[in-house]
């Protein structure tokens, strides 16, 4: 019916189960075996009818689009990394060719890619940090690769006084690195399965990366494109809530309702800054529009951060 | 990616799915749990969430009734605080708590409280009148739990779902209720925004009064500092509290309304209360000495409580919120003789007696003069040109606090006084503010850099929300 584990000594911890009508008992099972000490009986009515049905419809059915919305995911990943790899290579490519030009103009773009999956891509921690580093994360002495080590040397506008552009060997380097690490990324990513909870919390996680470092601007500190990630953030919230919806519509119709209203007024409102296929830079923003947009940004974090409780019973 | 690891999910980004506890089927509307007795809706056998302190403990204990489109679940009103504390005995210290459904808003002729949270809010581009009266009806239910000492929400800080953000963000978890009081108030812009739009359906309900203040001389506001659709005036005895409700209000307000600015007081500088002692402002002076005093009721009908015949109905028997950020120049200030800085008040520094005379209380005697034939009380003086005497007998419940936001580039503490004041008529603070920017001197001290007007309406039935009579 429903279990709360790794409870230490002496700990309490709030079991939230959703149940039909019927007797019941709970019991702790220490070590996680046996049949349990401490058996308390309980007994469960039905606490309106509206309970009741909604818990009725098809437990396959919902069993069926779970498993649908895990699959589908899985393909997203892989179709997004796969558009990383290719866009990475031609990135690479230009830079170490020296065609600055070209490459400031696959920059954001070939990121997005990433950004969409963001908190899959970074669930390997050996690869992040080498992949995706701000100068301003690195520790003392640490080696400084990937996609924000490039931005320094493409952008160096805002670098310190004495800032070197990098020798070609180093570009070299950096891009051939960047290339073999987004190749490990692609087979990584090629097993994985995705639980229900898993596509949920990376919805809510992405909107706190949109929270805490793109809507301050903190991401892109040299190309100022953050706008480009913020939107490649809310694109892989909307796949993973689109995913989903179906599910939370039977759930919880009221939250499904209100997440569709705020990814829609997000989206309007992050419309009005583009240009072209892009969008205005973060340092042309004005305080009220970058306001403006942490506000929308709350306004969906809020209730998105119920989804995977609303859903994962 | 930014921030290194700090900034990693608790469990990594895809926690484990297995071992997810489920939302509770929620308990049925009407908040029948027993405030006392928190076990009673947790199944026994993982046992019961810690108890805090004498059955006036900070749990969520709302049904779900009008959820909706809130952040968090946020229920039908239950004011049980006030009985639990009723039955917890004699109360201990902090536990204080003031009714929240009364005649008139409590955090107004409430003893003011030593500490302030005080916010501004607009409402969210596109809002509409029902996510206005949504956000009354949630902020009233909030308020009421919060005064009360509880949580907010059905589960509180740590009873709901584990895989859910908790409803209350906890930091008051197991703080006694502190005299908390929540007072909100409308801004003009509310009614007819600066373009002169009605977004709600309420311009023709706007008082005439409820009009941004006039440019005073000397005036150096701060657009982000000042104005304001709605705010939140919370004052407690502990900054936890203040903050807490704050923090909480704001939340449940996301998509419907933000923070357009916000400002803490550390300490009062006021008395609304003959009970209490006069405390001081931060140039070392007793205020609130002359305060209008909550045990004058006739004059509090006067001059704070706005009449059934003064304007629309719907305000009668609510009051008007000036709130100015006055920042001081304290450096300079202390650099002042002794007798310079009592000049500029008009009263001593050690007992806040009248130059003319006496003790703290006794009357000021403005026509009394010293060897010279010059008046003892300055004709520049802060009390003198602020004395009903000179303002055709208007007067003021003063409200403020004491603020020090850190310092500025130039190492001067940024400080100030925070300066609230509840009149039945904006004009009331108008006649002593102009008065005061014209000739007080004091002004070489300090500078006003943040300005709102509110009006605030009567306190709210049970059963109903702030503000109702305005929607009705
Ligand atoms: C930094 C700003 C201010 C400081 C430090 C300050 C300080 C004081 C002090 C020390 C007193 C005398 C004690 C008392 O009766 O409370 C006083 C009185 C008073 N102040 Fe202020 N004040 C400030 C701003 C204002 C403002 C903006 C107003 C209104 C526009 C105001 C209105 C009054 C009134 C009405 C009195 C009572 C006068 C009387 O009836 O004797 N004050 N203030």
């Amino acid at each position: 019916m429903g279990e709360a584990e790794n409870i230490g000594p002496g700990l309490s911890r709030t079991l939230v189960v959703d149940l039909s009508a019927g007797s019941y008992f709970t019991a702790c099972k220490p070590g996680m075996t046996g049949t349990g000490i401490g058996q308390a009986p309980f007994t469960v009515t039905p606490s309106s009818a509206a309970d009741a049905a909604t818990n009725a419809p098809g437990e396959a059915d919902l069993v069926a689009r779970i498993d649908t919305a895990n699959t589908n995911y899985a393909s997203y990943v892989k179709d997004q990394i796969g558009q990383l790899v290719t866009g990475t290579a031609a990135f690479a490519a230009a830079y170490t060719a020296g065609d600055d030009n070209t490459a400031r103009g696959l920059y954001a773009a070939t990121r997005a890619h990433w950004e969409r999956v963001e908190t899959v891509a970074e669930s390997f921690g050996d690869l992040d940090p080498k992949l995706d580093l701000r100068e301003a994360d690195l520790e003392e002495g640490q080696d400084w690769t990937g996609w924000h080590a490039i931005e320094k040397d493409l952008w160096p506008a805002d670098a310190e006084a004495g800032f070197a552009a990098y020798p070609a060997a180093e570009r070299a380097r950096l891009a051939g690195l960047l290339v073999a690490d987004t190749a490990t990324l692609n087979e990584k990513v090629q097993p994985l399965t995705f639980t229900l909870a898993q596509q949920t919390n990376g919805a809510i996680g992405l909107l706190d990366e949109v929270a805490s470092g793109k809507v301050t601007g903190e991401e892109e500190v040299w190309s100022h494109t953050d706008l480009w990630d913020f939107q490649a953030n809310v694109d892989g919230a909307r796949v993973l809530y689109a995913g989903v919806r179906d599910v939370l519509v039977q759930k919880d119709a009221a939250l499904a309702a209100t997440l569709d209203t705020r990814f829609a007024a997000l989206q309007t409102l992050l419309d009005t800054q583009r240009v072209g296929d892009g969008f205005v830079l973060y340092t042309d923003l004005s305080t009220g529009t970058v306001k403006g947009l942490a506000d929308q940004v709350n306004a969906l974090a809020e209730p998105l951060g119920r989804l995977t409780a609303a859903l994962v019973l | 990616m930014k921030g290194g690891d700090s900034r990693k999910r608790k469990n990594g980004p895809f926690p484990r799915a297995e071992g997810a506890e489920t939302p509770l089927s929620r308990e049925e509307g009407d908040g029948q749990a027993d405030a006392g007795a928190n076990a009673s809706a947790t199944l026994p056998a993982v046992g019961a969430p810690a108890e805090a302190p004498r059955g006036i403990s900070r749990r969520g204990l709302f049904g779900l009734a009008g959820a909706g489109v809130a952040g968090v679940g946020l229920g039908i009103a239950a004011d049980r605080g006030v009985q639990a504390l009723a039955a917890a005995g004699a109360p201990a210290a902090g536990s204080t708590v003031y009714p929240f459904y009364q005649e008139h808003q409590a955090g107004i002729v409430t003893p003011a409280q030593d500490r302030l949270h005080f916010a501004a809010f607009d409402l969210a581009p596109g809002a509409t009148r029902a996510d206005l009266i949504s956000l009354l009806q949630d902020w009233t239910t909030a308020a009421a739990a919060l005064t009360a000492g509880h949580d907010i929400g059905d589960f509180g800080a740590v009873g709901g779902s584990y895989d859910a953000p908790p409803e209350d963000t906890g930091e008051a978890f197991g703080l006694p209720p502190a005299g908390l009081t929540i007072t909100v108030g409308f801004g003009p812009t509310l009614f007819t925004t600066s373009a002169g739009v009605d977004r709600f359906g309420i311009a023709s309900a706007r008082p005439d009064a409820l009009a941004e203040l006039p440019h005073f001389p000397g005036d150096q506001l701060d657009d982000a500092r000042s104005g304001g659709d709605l705010c939140i005036q919370a004052c407690a005895d502990d900054p936890q509290v203040a903050v807490h409700a704050i923090r909480n209000l704001s939340r449940i307000a996301f998509g419907r309304a933000a923070i357009r600015w916000s400002q803490l007081g550390f300490g009062r500088t006021s008395s609304t209360s003959t009970s209490q002692a006069t405390p001081r402002n931060l140039f070392g002076f007793k205020d609130g000495t002359a305060n209008v005093k909550a045990e004058q009721p006739a004059v509090v009908d006067e001059q704070v409580w706005v009449g059934a015949g003064d304007g629309p109905a719907w305000l009668a028997g609510g009051s008007y919120l000036v709130a100015r950020r006055i920042r001081m120049t304290i450096e300079t200030w202390d650099r002042t003789a002794l007798r310079e800085q009592e000049t500029v008040f008009g009263r001593t520094k050690g007992d806040g007696a009248p130059l003319s005379g006496g003790t703290e209380f006794t009357e000021p005697d403005f026509a009394a003069t010293g060897k010279d034939g010059a008046p003892l009380i300055d004709r520049a003086s802060h009390m003198r040109l602020a004395h009903p005497a000179q303002n055709n007998g208007v007067q003021l419940l003063r409200r403020g606090y004491n603020f020090v936001d850190g310092n500025d580039d130039l190492g001067r503490l940024e400080a100030g006084l925070f300066f609230i004041s509840y009149q039945r008529r904006p004009s009331q603070f108008t006649t002593v503010q102009l008065a005061l920017a014209r000739h007080d001197a004091m002004n070489e001290y300090v500078r006003h850099v943040g300005s709102a007007l509110f009006a605030v309406p009567p306190g709210a039935a049970r059963g109903s929300y702030l503000g109702a009579a305005l929607f009705a």
